[in-house]
């Protein structure tokens, strides 16, 4: 997976979470104008572990709060990838 | 050091990080954004408080619900469930629910229940050379929940295993959908299967809690509705299978470890069990946290929460507060000042403390005589839940020795 998988990956989820179409999705909008609700957040941070099979902190969406931002923090320090 | 429950090894070891945070930083905002108090003076001072509410859970999964289940075609059970939860409630109606619970389980009894429990379950498990410990403790406080309700042999072990515990997770932070419909599925069943049962016993009254319940809210002028009893209903299950089980295998890993305190059961008085019943309680709860809200702002010691600021209350810091205790990481059989806040304290302290006693003081030594010839397994080692608020092993397989 690279940078821009795990961020399409994102747009895809925001996308089905928020009820919002794709287009709408901006990596470096910050989640809370998506109206996502503190569940939805959970939901992807869980979903996210399974895609990638390593623990994911689902407080990382209250630092990291655009798509753009977690895609960093997830690539840098979680799982590397380029 | 900012709290944070997904701090590596956590689920593990909780008690390192929140040392951590009692010590560095007592009252500050954890990772989630909320408060989170560590320090047992605050925290006791806080549930004596009449300025904090409980934080409402069946109001909480009403405003979720509708997000959750509108485009699932699933009816919502979540707040309807958790609507006569005695820990959530406040004012008149947690006094209420409360008097008639409270009646009921002093009219039943426990202890008969606990001793046939303890011979029915520790005659299943004699001459194994391994077993999950776990399953000890499910069962012994399974059976006694059985006999409460009059649903002995009625639903299959597993069953009944899951549905607790998937009502024990329903309180706990950071849940996804999954797990909100996955609850939602169990506390369709309980609509289904203990209102019937309810109605049951109130046509037919027994000796079990589900009969005293009916019989005391039909002298109330049936105060209560059928969903509403079956919501205590679940809480009473819960509470008193979920947060037993998790004691008892909580406390024997502890005593495992430490052979000697096993030998101290074993030749020990009625007085120091009793004694060591609340020093174990303190160091093995599995209650970890509570909520409360401010009805007002409100001034700890000069740190001001405002009205309507939820304040995450670590209990199981408290417990081992350097303050408070004295080698408060260590299980001290003879601990004769133990304020544990491990039923937590004041208007919501624990309902069930009185039967937790009494069952903790029954099992204990039968329990660890049983499991004195055993050790913790080396090959394969116990396996902790990934809950946050209520602590538990998932899995302690025990070989004999």
């Amino acid at each position: 997976m690279t940078k821009e998988d795990l961020t399409t990956w994102f747009v895809e989820k925001v996308a089905e979470e928020s009820g919002l179409e794709i287009s709408q999705i901006k990596p470096n909008t910050t989640l809370s104008n998506f109206n996502l609700d503190s569940l939805s957040t959970v939901t992807i941070a869980y979903d996210l572990e399974m895609e990638l099979g390593v623990d994911i902190d689902p407080t990382l969406f209250y630092e990291y709060d655009t798509i753009e931002k977690l895609v960093e923090k997830i690539s840098t320090d979680i799982i590397p990838i380029s | 050091m900012v709290w944070n429950p997904y701090t590596p090894g956590y689920f593990l070891n909780p008690y390192d990080h929140i040392e951590d945070c009692r010590k560095a930083n007592p009252i500050q905002i954890g990772a989630h954004r909320e408060w989170v108090l560590f320090k047992h003076k605050d925290i006791k001072k806080i549930l004596r408080s009449d300025a904090f509410s409980a934080s409402d859970l069946s109001g909480f999964f009403a405003s979720k619900e509708e997000m959750l289940f509108s485009s699932k075609g699933q009816c919502p059970f979540l707040s309807k469930g958790t609507k006569k939860w005695n820990m959530y409630l406040d004012g008149i109606d947690h006094a209420e629910i409360n008097e008639i619970a409270e009646k009921a389980l002093k009219k039943f009894d426990s202890v008969a229940a606990i001793n046939h429990a303890v011979d029915k379950c520790l005659s299943q498990f004699i001459g194994y050379d391994s077993f999950d410990l776990i399953d000890i403790a499910t069962k012994i406080p399974l059976y006694v929940v059985e006999e409460m309700l009059g649903i002995t042999g009625k639903y299959p072990y597993e069953k009944l295993k899951e549905f607790s515990h998937l009502l024990a997770v329903s309180q706990d932070l950071f849940l996804t959908k999954t797990a909100y419909y996955n609850i939602n599925n169990q506390f369709e069943w309980a609509f289904e299967e203990f209102s019937q049962l309810y109605d049951f016993y109130k046509s037919n009254p027994s000796e079990n809690l589900v009969s005293y319940l009916a019989e005391l809210n039909e002298q109330r002028d049936e105060k209560f509705t059928s969903d509403e009893m079956v919501s205590l209903l679940t809480v009473i299950f819960m509470a008193a299978l979920e947060t037993s089980k998790d004691s008892i295998s909580m406390i024997f890993y502890e005593l495992l470890k430490d052979k000697k305190l096993i030998d101290y059961i074993e030749n020990a008085t009625e007085i120091e069990i009793n004694v060591l019943v609340e020093e174990l309680f303190r160091i093995s709860s599995p209650l970890h946290y509570t909520v409360r809200k401010a009805k007002v702002d409100f001034d700890l010691d000069g740190q001001i929460f405002e009205k309507g600021t939820k304040l995450y209350l670590c209990l199981a810091s408290a417990n081992r507060d350097e303050e408070v205790y004295e080698n408060p990481n260590e299980i001290i059989p003879s601990r004769n000042y133990n304020p544990h806040l491990a039923f937590g304290m004041g208007m919501h302290s624990c309902l069930g403390a009185r039967v937790a006693r009494i069952e903790l003081r029954t099992w204990l030594k039968p329990l660890s005589i049983f499991l004195k010839q055993y050790k913790i397994s080396e090959i394969e080692p116990p396996i902790w839940q990934k809950t946050i608020f209520m602590r538990g092993l998932k899995s302690l397989p025990v070989v004999k020795i």
